[in-house]
């Protein structure tokens, strides 16, 4: 039986997750990869808020609903001739008496890669399982909720607004291209059916998936040379206990469920 | 049975731990239980505490010291064997631990020694009467003449509560003590109130911090406790 025994019910470890979960902050990366057909540069911000803890017994925390609202600045390079093909009209003369040669002039167009930047921002859902994971580094003892498997995002409504930010992107992107006016619309289209969906979650799920499954959650730290009393003066030194051991596990008390902290210690 | 119940969070202390938490407090700080006068105690220090003599008239004062042994703390129920005249109740731990008395028996220091010159000491030549109670201000630290005892200490208290460093705290008040193998029953009697309330004096001096009863591993602000339950310290509150 261990020596010390501190608990908290579900109440409590919601408070505590919700303060722990703010205090993560605002996470960040950025990268490359692909957008549909479009290799894309990316960076992306990320920052998370606690959903509803639900202790079950004997290891895990479930954390239904955490919300991730993310932020994600991409650019791609656009050919804008894989989409609307290149016009070559060639030169045509004829022959009018007394005039001589007439000739149309010889009109080639190849259309150019833009670069087409695109900002845009949204939150996505999931509900994940958090196993207690203890570890001594550098003489502290951790208490973390660590995510157990992938978490399956469930993107918001709005992701699918992208496709319109990417649809604006790409008409002002291409607005100062000669004679394009006419087949904006086309070339619109064009991208945003080669981008689809299925091509917003394939670029989003993996950047966004490690800032939730990449987390590790702190439930409490203990030193493992912990301080009993402060220094009061030149007689009273400071005072510490060595703690020799400690554990977590979620355990069912009916009719609660409790997440217990078990630790040993010596003078 | 939860262990938070009605409240938020729940801490227990087994009698180990606290046993463990104490004996870190008083190694840390020896001078909670030593304390004595100048021959027995130089100055104070983190090992002792340097108090005065008992003034006596016609001495320049009693010197003395106190010693006691770390406590070991029993809390109920009863595991630790206690003398017939005390019981542990519910709510109550009790406590062992050694005193160790002394004083500077000056009035023995006067043994016959022979006269460098050779010359006994003339009966009628009148004593000087530092010779009975030297002032030996020099001579702090030095005890000429220490007569010590070891006194077995048995006691049995509860738990209040207090507040060390702005934090809310445990301390240990005595409820009663019981000396054992001492006779006359007055002589006794006497060494049990004598050692009583030094041993309210150090427990006074002796607290814990709540914090430090959980490992600061969760915010605690006690509602119910701290109180003793079977063999462990508890407390419930919120977060």
């Amino acid at each position: 039986m261990s020596e010390i025994v501190a608990a908290i019910d579900e109440g409590a470890a919601q408070q505590l997750f919700d303060f722990e979960v703010a205090s993560l902050g605002t996470m960040a990366t950025s990268g490359a990869s692909s957008l549909g057909p479009f290799a894309v540069t990316y960076a992306v911000t990320g920052m998370l808020s606690n959903g509803t803890i639900d202790l079950i017994a004997p290891g895990t925390v479930r954390v239904a609903d955490l919300r991730l609202d993310w932020h994600i600045d991409l650019s791609f390079q656009l050919d804008i001739g894989d989409f609307i093909p290149d016009i070559h009209i060639p030169q045509i003369c004829v022959h009018i008496p007394c005039v001589g040669d007439v000739c149309t002039p010889k009109i080639d167009i190849v259309w150019p890669t833009v670069s087409v930047p695109v900002s845009f921002g949204d939150f996505v859902k999931t509900t994940v399982d958090l196993g207690v994971a203890i570890s001594l580094v550098a003489a502290i003892w951790k208490v973390e909720g660590v995510v157990q498997g992938v978490p399956n995002l469930q993107f918001g409504v709005a992701t699918a607004a992208l496709l319109t930010a990417i649809g604006l992107a790409v008409a002002a992107a291409v607005g100062w291209v000669p004679l394009i006016g006419p087949f904006v619309a086309v070339l619109v289209a064009a991208v945003l059916a080669a981008v689809g969906i299925a091509g917003l979650t394939g670029l989003l799920g993996p950047i966004l998936t490690p800032f939730i499954s990449g987390t590790r959650f702190p439930i409490t730290e203990v030193p493992a040379h912990f301080q009993v009393l402060p220094s009061a003066g030149p007689f009273d030194p400071a005072v510490f206990v060595t703690v020799d051991s400690l554990g977590a596990e979620v355990q069912h008390n009916p009719p609660e469920d409790e997440l217990v902290v078990l630790a040993d210690i010596s003078a | 049975m939860s262990l938070t119940e009605a409240r938020e969070v729940f801490v227990a202390v087994e009698e180990t731990a606290l046993n463990d938490l104490i004996t870190a407090v008083c190694a840390t700080r020896p001078h909670l239980l030593h304390y004595g006068s100048p021959a027995f105690v130089t100055a104070s220090s983190t090992s002792a505490t340097q108090m005065a003599p008992i003034p006596f008239p016609g001495s320049p004062g009693l010197q003395w010291s106190v010693e006691l042994t770390i406590p070991r703390l029993d809390l109920f129920k009863e595991d630790m064997p206690l003398p017939p005249e005390l019981s542990l109740g519910p709510g109550q731990f009790s406590l062992a631990t050694e005193v160790r008395l002394c004083v500077d028996c000056a009035g023995g220091r006067e043994k016959p020694q022979d006269d460098p010159d050779g010359h006994d000491h003339d009966p009628k030549e009148p004593r000087d009467p530092r010779d009975q109670w030297p002032d030996d201000r020099d001579d702090w630290g030095k005890a000429r003449h220490p007569v010590c005892c070891r006194l077995g200490v048995y006691a049995v208290g509860h738990l209040v509560s207090t507040w060390v460093g702005g934090e809310r705290a445990i301390g240990f008040a005595l409820d009663d003590l019981e000396l054992v193998d001492v006779e006359p029953n007055a002589l006794e009697s006497v060494l049990e109130c004598l050692l009583a309330m030094i041993l309210r004096s150090v427990l006074a001096t002796l607290s814990l911090p709540v914090s430090a009863l959980q490992l600061d591993a969760f915010t605690l602000t006690p509602t119910e406790g701290p109180l003793i339950d079977v063999n462990r310290v508890l407390a419930r509150g919120d977060f």
